[in-house]
């Protein structure tokens, strides 16, 4: 790491030294800065990304930042303009300079004009010429046109199309990228942390697509601004409301969705809020099975989004979440669900420097009631996370995005507290706990990027670095262990409230590198070390959001991942084709796994049962997608691989890591058939997942005791999936009132694709496997409407 | 000492009829053909010494493929010794103490085999030690109503006796008119007292595995029946560590039919050297028998 401390501050003059000779270079004529934004005519919203290009200056461009602003120097004079973005109708322009001028330019989607679909929300052109790499861009019209499980949009589960990325098991709103455990996946919603996406234990996520607006996912290349996990940060941005009052809504099968938006006083306030329900359970009391008719299944999500302008240069935002998971077996049941507000106030503090300002809190909680022929039990758990960031960006020109800011979070943990309600022989009732202790962490960032083009902005350098520092505050009963896990104290350290008790540094450097070699061909290189300070205990492959997450501490140590990529980038036939492939290496320390029969439920000592050790993955992806048309999609392999070398574990011998999947293919095709009906298909293939099974048995006590050689040594079958929809526009063209039906098939050819294993015994005695598969052939229908 | 019904065992048992009926709800099962590979056999030896003076069995086996209607088969050694004293063969792959062997408390034994068991032509050596417990003197057992104000079923058997300050490992036995009713892991009671507050103390325990009705349930989903009369024997036992650890982990494995909260898998810890499976264990044992009273709960034989 030192190397390319070394290599970031030596770089640091050389840059000094262009900025001098650009700047020598642009004394001679009376130059102006052009600035501006670029907005959506119809909605309001801004555009992030839309290229400014001067055909006249030698085909000078640069981009609207993730604000919609831009800033251009240009001499005196007239300049002809060209803005652009992809899905718009391009804008021509020609602007009079002779003094510092902001400018608005607005552009029209091209739904007003053709037919077609845009897959990814970044042109062609930015994909290619940007520093940052390993990143995927979506809008939500994607994401709606993508066929899911019984017609339920799901953001995630496009995001589990992508190159590099796989969905942990089936089903699952988590999914492992490049590699990376699902807990190593950074997932924001406006800025706040969420730790559990998941309803209906995962097969839906909590994303409502009716209030997103964009997801970006961050494969490794991961801004300076962001860190905290090692694989990836998947960034989602609420639609902002805009325009007339208008409603949204659609009724399905198991669950309706609405939403509503408009603004006033020309768009100065906007909203827009959301809702959806499931009603699944409905139709469960006709179940001929007795576990079935007596289910109770079902979530709600609640979104609202306010945009305020205050003015030119200020603006306020506040976005809303609040969703609920209910399920009810019998006496028992499980209710979880997440809650998150964020408060965001962007002020243009001139025309070069821009500042955002974030204050954010979620909440995660879960509470199980169940009974036995002893007690009733409840036992919750509970994360908590408020946030204040500020970010600052700083154009001084245009070769330059000087990006610096500070982040803090404080992030509470309450593992499990389970409470058992019982009658004693004397006839007392009592109530007795088991609580594990509250921990609690704060992680404050300091950190600084800028992005640099060089040569006539063929060249994209970007640098940056974070400095973390992790605190452990109590109160908490401190559990330490020596080298080889035992516990230093049985009894543990009591720490009092708010006590500030271990503490923790990091340097995260992050480097990118864009050659533009032709205007359709570009060549990329990253480098980012990534920390990570809270970490997920998974008890299940298969999911469940009865999982626990905890903060380091003094004996569970900070994940930290080194990761290098490389990659060409390429626009193909008149930019109708986009192709990639992108290779990448990536090293992780003190990743952690469980040792061999841990004490996983309710253990507040659960330092005794990690181990830490090393782990490595390795791969390529290869990605080709045509981007507009009537036929339109993306074709996806990546082949990679992932292991882990854990003292303490397997013999201390390397070991396949779970997401170790080595072939992945995603093909999502769009087809515009006619103005009023449009088919969608995906097929998905993964190497089935590794799994641990027994190869032998021996007598003990009765009891054939199983014999394990290696984990992870074997995989389940292969997953493959093929779904499928249509969707037909109903109503007149140019009536306010539309409404569409949207029928979907998932997994069309019923492929049992397994869940989970478990051995079962034969009659005869014989051991044997038997596969849980959740879904065969699941048809749904949805009718859509707005007006 | 309080009855302590809110175990982890309790709580994973309550969240474990939820999620298996949430699987039942939501999931299919077929049988799939995935089969693991027949590994190379493995030595398996196995042993415990007890304080009761009776004949001891040290068992060698060879591991079986998991999957399929192949069983383990217990082979020969050339020669086992316990202290330096040849054990007798007493049938294919069990050795066996002299008839009134007693394993004196506080005393370390050590168990030798000597086996060609890779057919080399030369013999291998494996060894383990164990040291016998102190007994903890079973001085009462009674049964206790669970029920408020009542003398019926549901019955609890609370056993008294003292406890020793520090890290005690228990066990527990039943018998049922004089048939071992605990003749599997999953019916065995196992459990360690080293962090509670009546340490050293005398204790009133309740052993919370057996819940005492007109049927026990056993762990293949049977019931036992049981009568007004039927004689019920505890036998407490305390275990050396090692043999603790690898009943728990024993357990563990013979529990995990479900994925959720179970955790990686892997091999049962044991403590013979040489590389073989298994484990040579000790514990001292005290027993006590309750007689089922005649009540509204039990039928009468």
């Amino acid at each position: 790491m030192r190397r390319h401390i070394r290599i970031f501050f030596t770089g640091i003059p050389l840059l000094a030294g262009f900025l001098i000779i650009t700047a020598a270079g642009l004394k001679a004529q009376t130059n102006y800065t052009l600035s501006g934004k670029v907005m959506d005519a119809v909605s309001g919203e801004m555009l992030p990304g839309a290229v400014i290009r001067l055909p006249e200056e030698g085909g000078l461009w640069t981009l609207t930042d993730t604000r919609g602003h831009f800033l251009i120097k240009l001499p005196q004079g007239n300049h002809g303009i060209e803005v652009s973005y992809i899905g718009y109708k391009p804008q021509l322009a020609t602007v009079a300079l002779d003094r510092d001028k902001d400018t608005v330019f607005t552009l029209m989607p091209m739904s007003y004009f053709i037919q077609g679909v845009t897959i990814f929300a970044d042109s062609p052109a930015k994909r290619l010429s940007r520093a940052e790499m390993s990143i995927e861009r979506i809008d939500a019209e994607i994401i709606q046109r993508v066929p899911t499980l019984l017609g339920e949009v799901d953001l995630l589960k496009v995001v589990q199309m992508l190159p590099g990325v796989q969905a942990a098991s089936e089903g699952s709103s988590g999914f492992h990228v490049r590699g990376g455990s699902p807990d190593q996946n950074m997932i924001l919603f406006d800025n706040a942390t969420l730790y559990n996406v998941s309803h209906m234990l995962g097969f839906f996520s909590i994303f409502n697509s009716d209030a997103v607006k964009t997801m970006t996912l961050y494969k490794g290349d991961i801004p300076a601004r962001f860190g905290g996990r090692l694989s990836s940060l998947l960034e989602v941005i609420p639609a902002d409301g805009a325009g007339d009052f208008s409603v949204d809504g659609g009724i399905g099968l198991i669950s309706s969705r609405i939403s509503a938006q408009g603004g006033i006083a020309d768009d100065r306030l906007t909203f827009l809020a959301a809702g959806r329900r499931t009603y699944a359970d409905l139709f469960l009391p006709l179940a001929k099975n007795e576990i079935i008719k007596n289910t109770t299944i079902n979530f709600y999500d609640l979104n609202a989004r306010v945009k305020w302008k205050v003015n030119d240069k200020n603006y306020l935002y506040l976005s809303l979440y609040n969703g609920r998971d209910r399920f009810r077996i019998s006496d028992m049941g499980l209710k979880f669900g997440n809650a998150a507000a964020a408060v965001n106030w962007n002020y243009a503090i001139s025309d070069r420097l821009f500042m955002r300002l974030f204050t954010t809190y979620t909440n995660y909680d879960y509470d199980f009631q169940g009974s036995t022929s002893e007690m009733d039990l409840e036992w919750i758990s509970r994360i908590q996370d408020a946030g204040l960031r500020v970010d600052f960006s700083y154009m001084p020109d245009q070769k330059n995005v000087f990006e610096f800011g500070y982040t803090s979070n404080f992030q509470w943990f309450q593992p499990g507290k389970a409470i058992g309600t019982g009658i004693l022989a004397s006839g007392t009732q009592v109530e007795q706990d088991i609580t594990m202790s509250p921990r609690q962490g704060f992680v404050n960032v300091l950190y600084f990027s800028n992005e640099h083009k060089l040569f006539g902005q063929r060249i994209q350098l970007r640098y940056g670095l974070r400095f973390t520092r992790f605190d452990n505050v109590g109160p908490t009963t401190l559990y330490q262990v020596d080298e080889r896990y035992n516990l230093l104290d049985e009894e543990g350290t009591v720490i009092p409230s708010g006590q500030f008790f271990h503490h923790r540094y990091g340097w995260e450097p992050r480097l990118g590198l864009s050659f533009l070699v032709t205007p359709e061909l570009s060549l990329k290189a990253s480098y980012s070390r990534t920390l990570q300070y809270v970490h997920l205990l998974s008890f299940s492959s298969a999911g469940s959001p009865m999982e626990i997450w905890i903060p380091s501490g003094p004996s569970i140590l900070p994940q930290a991942s080194h990761q290098v990529s490389a990659g060409i980038f390429a626009n193909l036939f008149n930019k109708d084709y986009e192709a990639s492939v992108e290779i990448f290496y990536k090293h992780l320390d003190n990743v952690l796994d469980f040792k061999e029969h841990p004490n996983l439920l309710l253990y507040d000592k659960i330092e005794t049962e990690l181990r830490f050790g090393k782990g490595k993955s390795y791969g390529v992806e290869f990605l080709l997608k045509r981007n507009t048309g009537i036929l339109s999609g993306w074709i996806s392999y990546t082949w990679s691989r992932s292991f882990r070398t854990i003292p303490g574990v397997n013999n201390n011998q390397t070991y396949r890591a779970p997401s170790d999947r080595p072939h992945n293919i995603n093909v999502v095709v769009f087809y515009d058939i006619s103005p009023r009906l449009q088919a969608s298909l995906n097929w998905v293939y993964a190497t089935g997942m590794p799994i641990t099974l027994p190869e032998g048995r021996y007598w003990f006590y009765n009891e054939l005791i199983p014999v394990y050689t290696e984990r992870n040594s074997y995989r389940m079958a292969d997953y493959h999936r093929m779904d499928a929809s249509l969707n037909i526009r109903l109503g007149k063209p140019g009536w306010r009132w539309k409404h569409s039906l949207n029928v979907s098939v998932y997994n069309l050819y019923a492929r049992k694709n397994p869940w989970a294993i478990n051995y079962r015994l034969n009659p005869a005695g014989e051991q044997y496997l038997e596969m849980t598969y959740l879904f065969s052939i699941v048809p749904s229908i949805t009718w859509n409407f707005s007006f | 000492m309080e009855f302590q019904f809110l175990t982890i065992k309790n709580i994973r048992s309550a969240t474990m009829v939820w999620l298996l009926s949430l699987l039942v709800a939501a999931g299919c099962t077929e049988p799939i053909a995935l089969r693991s590979d027949d590994m190379e056999p493995r030595l398996v030896i196995t042993g415990t010494l007890s304080t009761d003076p009776r004949p001891q069995f040290i068992e060698i086996s060879s591991t079986a493929s998991y999957f399929g209607s192949e069983l383990p088969v217990n082979i020969d050694a050339t020669e086992v010794r316990l202290n330096g004293e040849n054990l007798r063969w007493n049938a294919p792959g069990i050795y066996a103490t002299d008839d009134h062997f007693t394993a004196r408390q506080g005393e370390t034994y050590l168990l030798e085999v000597w086996i060609d068991y890779d057919r080399d032509g030369k013999d291998e050596y494996y060894s383990a030690t164990t040291t016998v417990p102190f007994i903890h003197k079973l001085e009462t057992l009674v049964l206790k109503s669970l029920m408020p104000s009542s003398t019926d079923t549901p019955f609890v058997l609370v056993a008294g006796f003292q406890d020793t300050p520090g890290e005690d490992y228990y066990g527990g036995a039943l018998w049922i008119n004089n048939e071992l009713y605990s003749n599997r892991i999953l019916r065995y009671y196992i459990h360690v007292l080293n962090d509670y507050t009546q340490d050293g103390e005398y204790l009133l325990y309740p052993i919370p595995e057996w819940i005492i009705t007109k049927s026990l349930v056993w762990d293949n989903g049977g019931t036992y029946d049981l009568y007004a009369g039927d004689v019920l024997t505890l036998e407490l036992q305390t275990l050396s560590k090692e043999y603790y650890l690898f009943l728990e982990e024993a357990k563990i494995e013979k529990n995990q039919q479900f994925p959720l909260f179970s955790g990686p898998r892997g091999n049962v810890s044991g403590n013979i050297t040489g590389g073989a499976l298994g484990i040579f264990g000790s514990y001292a044992a005290s027993r006590k028998s309750v007689t089922l009273p005649e009540c509204p709960g039990l039928p009468s034989r």
